[in-house]
């Protein structure tokens, strides 16, 4: 199922509340790993100077992860796409894709951390993605997500 | 669990199209090869359980985005 909508009640944020975002829901085939039955997350900019996202099961309320351009942090970020993964996802062009990476949000939030080795990677003309795990270790699941 | 042993060279099929190879058997480490259609992802079990861990701890934190915000706002 794919489809795109607006939120009319906002997302209630712990020290914040939004109105009316607009937010597009993406279908992940497979789940993400941990969660790997929720299949539907609706992707909603949080704040329109910051290069993040947050996403947000459409099953399970409860869920809800917090994502950025990891280019935005790491510009070396590099890796080849798998074929495989561009059949799965439908991708013909470039044009196709757009690549985000989960914060894990710190208590101390200066120790938060981006996984850089398993990225989402979302096909934006079909709204289907998938979390796919880089098979070379060049990068760390819990890279720093302010770069000393 | 089945337990089947093999050989180098020898292989086993997970239903028609899955098929993993001993290729070698060096010390305590074995090399397997795997055949399996694209849509099927092959994972170490310990980093797919990593990512796991990790997913769980980013979607069970509170999330204090007006905190986050303000690093990058500095």
């Amino acid at each position: 199922m794919v489809y795109s909508f607006l939120y009319e009640n906002g997302v209630n944020l712990r020290g914040g509340f939004i109105l009316s975002i607009e937010s597009t829901v993406f279908y992940f085939e497979n789940g993400i790993p941990g969660f790997e039955h929720l299949h539907q997350f609706a992707f909603t900019e949080v704040d329109g100077e910051l290069p993040m996202k947050l996403m947000k099961s459409v099953e399970d309320e409860e869920i809800s992860l917090l994502i950025v351009n990891p280019f935005s942090i790491y510009p070396e970020y590099e890796w080849d796409l798998p074929d495989s993964s561009k059949q799965e996802l439908f991708i013909q062009s470039e044009l196709d894709i757009e690549i985000w990476s989960i914060i894990t949000v710190n208590s101390e939030p200066l120790n938060s951390t981006i996984n850089l080795m398993a990225p989402l990677v979302l096909n934006i003309n079909k709204k289907i993605g998938k979390q796919l795990i880089l098979h070379d270790n060049t990068y760390s699941s819990r890279a720093p997500l302010i770069r000393a | 669990m089945l337990v089947l042993s093999r050989k180098s060279n020898e292989s086993i099929m997970i239903g028609g199209n899955i098929e993993i190879i001993v290729l070698g058997v060096e010390g305590d480490t074995v090399k397997l090869g795997i055949r399996a259609p694209r849509e099927v992802d092959i994972h170490r079990k310990e980093i797919y359980m990593a990512i796991q861990e990790e997913n769980r701890a980013a979607a069970t934190h509170t999330i204090a985005i007006d905190e986050v915000s303000k690093l990058f706002k500095k």
